[in-house]
């Protein structure tokens, strides 16, 4: 999916704003992410991540408080949102949209007990 | 807007055209007429038309061709001399068509109240595009042919590169548009013009603090005045920031953040180590971009500054919290203090810098729900209706946001374009679909009950939603005022004491107490607490407001001893307030048939010297003093001036009017050309 037709995506699921820091690691195969999520709706996370990842891969969370020890992701898109050149050390930062893997989890309802985050109503 | 602009921008004016050449009339009136302009009349010469003014024939806009065989009684300048004179300058716009030799006489004429001047060349596509670049011109600047006119002049001042004239156009501009960032960023590029590139700096730098819609036209003329080419500028010039505060206790922290921003390329980095330090620094200069804060802070801590940074600029600057284990209410004060983003600690370097642009980024180009609602409010904030309606209506196509939040969004605009009634509704539905208590939705709603004088009802919210976020004092202090209001002077005391506990030293406490103190007639206490505080426009609004809303509801005697209270408490320094609360006293009385009382009131505004509410006042003495031409109170009132009805929010009205550039725009120097056309009379 191009940038653009993930701009004018239609979203399923409403998406909440999210504020905090998810506790735990982000892996794109078995290599680190550094990640800073954006927003959450049920199935889906936004996420701006560091190396990309490229549409199709699967990326994982290993939650550090929870239960549920990982939490798999298909990435859908990914668009640069701040240039390549802007910025030197994030020239491979760019804004994801993921896909939960499993449809028995809803992540509004995992996330909102997550201690340091709040889901915006 | 004139109703003589309205009519040109519709294509409805009637035209006349003077002394072209037959063939060139036609033309020209065919190509105004290809663009709709129903009715365009050819006259000879000036005299044609000066008569068929006298003679009440009504011309909407009039070109007139240059010619060098001027008749002596008139020509060109002295034909809007003419204007001025008969009356008729704001009922006709006026457009030049002129060659080069004949340009000397336009800052004179600019002067006199031109509109536009166009090029000597009769041929169909040059006059279609002159036509075009007029609709642009008229589009752009929203029909205010002041700005239109300028824009004309400004081309000549270029195209002659008349530098210093050109800075005094757009000095005497900007006195006339303060708040128009347009104006503001055309000022700018005069001073770089004229050849001061500092002064064009500071201006393009507080533009990018108030409208980052602007960041490229500023950032293409930094890099002029920097002399840098655009692809050297850093992330943050490119995108309008420039100076940020780092506040952080533990130095390894405080050095990540250094070395994120400075490789995001901001000018001034400023470090505090501790709360009232970094206070003592913003309070005498708030001019800051960016503030990267801790939230364990010692001396003013950080809740506490976070509340005073919100007094003093609501929504800029961006603000990124850094910190771990936040309490629910601490949570929830950080959401409602609008602060960009919170990090986590310990910090990692990738993740400073990834959050920081981030945040820049999003201030300048929102893309996400959060930052897209944080532009829309940044926007009312600046007084800016237009920006926030545009952006407004891109966030209510956003298909991730939800209904509720679309809705509040709405409401918000509602709220700012007066409509209360609608707002409530549209927050009423929104409070029923949100997904938890939405505190955003529920304090719009107090504020809008507020508004509609509901004091009962937006109490009762208030009071919900203190308990839902304890620690915003701002809240306190508004539910504190409602209770004042409603008689509820226990509960008042209360909330002012927690307010207090929050932070004693917040200005918007102070306020609050200053106006309890008023509103109780403690008029010394008033004043004392009123003068701690640099700005008290905000407490003679909300007193003027409230003893609006005691005539309303027939308590005149009330709404008099409050303005009589206010008057006493506000400091003998602050001249402009105390005329415009004497002005509202003078109304009261005239509204309660006490000419006497409310004529002392406008005299002691004479006396105060010059203010805004000056001309207001005078006139309003004048009519008062003819008091035998008018039965009553209303015909006072209603007479040459409508708008003289106390207002439930203070707004002076500029009684003076001005066509285009004339009494707006005075040329430095004169012309010997236009000295010849002047003296031809």
């Amino acid at each position: 999916m191009s940038a653009n037709e993930a701009r004018e995506e239609k979203r399923q699921f409403i998406r909440y704003a999210i504020e905090g820091h998810v506790d735990g690691d982000w892996f794109n195969d078995d290599h680190p992410l550094e990640v800073m999520v954006v927003d959450v709706s049920s199935k889906g996370l936004g996420i701006l991540a560091q190396p990309s990842p490229r549409a199709g891969d699967k990326v994982t969370l290993n939650l550090e408080d929870n239960n549920l020890k990982s939490v798999a992701f298909i990435v859908k898109w990914c668009r640069h949102d701040i240039s390549p050149d802007d910025v030197p050390g994030l020239e491979d930062m760019k804004r994801c949209g993921l896909e939960l893997e499993s449809q028995d989890l809803d992540l509004v309802e995992l996330l909102k007990t997550h201690e340091g985050i709040h889901i915006e109503d | 807007m004139s109703e003589v602009m309205g009519k040109i921008s519709r294509c409805e004016a009637t035209i006349a055209i003077v002394g072209a050449a037959p063939t060139d009339s036609k033309r020209m009136a065919q190509t105004l007429m290809d663009k709709g302009f129903p009715k365009v009349t050819s006259l000879r010469d000036l005299p044609s038309l000066t008569s068929a003014i006298e003679s009440n024939k009504a011309f909407d806009w009039v070109f007139i061709c240059f010619s060098q065989s001027w008749k002596k009684r008139i020509n060109p300048i002295l034909f809007l001399e003419f204007l001025e004179k008969s009356g008729n300058l704001d009922k006709i716009r006026t457009s030049f068509i002129l060659n080069p030799s004949d340009s000397p006489c336009l800052k004179a004429a600019f002067e006199r109240g031109l509109f536009s001047w166009h090029p000597w060349d009769f041929n169909t596509t040059s006059m279609s595009e002159e036509w075009d670049e007029m609709a642009s011109a008229i589009k752009l600047h929203e029909e205010d042919e002041t700005l239109v006119a300028a824009q004309y002049l400004r081309k000549f001042l270029k195209n002659q590169r008349e530098f210093r004239e050109l800075l005094n156009l757009e000095t005497s501009l900007q006195k006339f548009y303060p708040d128009h960032h347009r104006q503001r960023l055309a000022l700018a590029n005069a001073h770089y013009l004229s050849g001061s590139p500092d002064t064009a700096k500071d201006i393009l730098e507080e533009l990018n603090l108030l409208n980052a819609d602007f960041a490229n036209e500023v950032n293409d003329l930094l890099v002029l005045c920097e002399d840098k080419s655009p692809e050297d500028l850093s992330f943050a010039r490119k995108n309008g920031f420039n100076k940020t505060i780092i506040i952080e206790k533990e130095s390894f922290s405080a050095q990540l953040i250094k070395k994120a921003v400075t490789e995001l390329g901001f000018n001034s980095v400023e470090t505090f180590t501790d709360g009232s330090s970094a206070w003592s620094h913003m309070e005498k200069k708030p001019r800051v971009d960016l503030i990267v804060m801790n939230w364990s802070l010692e001396g003013v801590s950080a809740l506490q500054l976070l509340q005073r940074i919100r007094n003093i600029c609501q929504t800029a600057p961006s603000i990124v919290v850094v910190g771990t284990g936040f309490n629910n209410d601490e949570a929830q004060l950080i959401r409602e203090m609008t602060v960009t983003r919170v990090m986590n600690q310990p910090l990692r370097y990738k993740q400073v810098l990834m959050t920081l642009a981030w945040a820049m980024k999003q201030k300048v180009q929102p893309t996400e729900i959060k930052t897209f609602e944080a532009r829309i409010e940044r926007a009312l904030d600046d007084g800016d209706l237009k920006t926030a309606s545009e952006f407004n209506i891109r966030y209510q196509k956003m298909s991730q946001a939800s209904e509720a939040r679309k809705s509040y969004m709405e409401a918000m605009i509602r709220y700012h374009q007066k409509d209360y009634e609608g707002a409530s509704k549209l927050l009423r539905e929104a409070a029923k679909t949100s997904r938890g208590t939405n505190i955003n939705i529920l304090n719009l709603l107090s504020k809008c009950l507020f508004r509609l004088n509901d004091y009962q009802a937006a109490g009762k919210i208030l009071e919900k939603i203190s308990s839902l976020s304890p620690q915003n004092l701002q809240r306190l202090c508004q539910l504190a005022k409602v209770q004042v209001t409603l008689g509820e002077e226990d509960k008042a005391n209360d909330k002012i004491k927690q307010a207090e506990a929050i932070d004693s030293e917040n200005n918007e406490l102070v306020a609050t107490k200053a106006e309890i103190a008023v509103y109780k007639g403690d008029t010394k206490e008033a004043s004392k607490l009123m003068s701690r505080l640099s700005s008290n426009d905000n407490i003679v609004r909300h007193l003027n407001n409230l003893a609006v809303f005691k005539i309303k509801s027939g308590d005149r005697e009330h709404a008099l001893r409050l303005y009589q209270d206010t008057l006493e408490s506000i400091p003998e320094d602050r001249i402009e307030l105390h005329s415009i609360v004497s002005y509202n006293l003078a109304l009261a009385y005239i509204k309660g048939n006490d000419r006497k009382e409310g004529l002392k009131y406008l005299e002691k505004i004479k006396d105060m010297g010059p203010s805004p509410i000056s001309p207001k006042a005078q006139s309003l003495l004048n009519r008062l003093k003819q008091t035998k031409r008018y039965k009553n109170a209303s015909e006072i009132l209603v007479a040459g001036d409508k708008s003289a009805s106390i207002q439930s929010d203070i707004e002076i009205e500029d009684e003076e009017k001005f066509t285009c550039l004339h009494k707006v725009y005075k040329p430095k120097t004169i012309t010997s050309y236009s000295k010849a056309l002047l003296g031809a009379s």
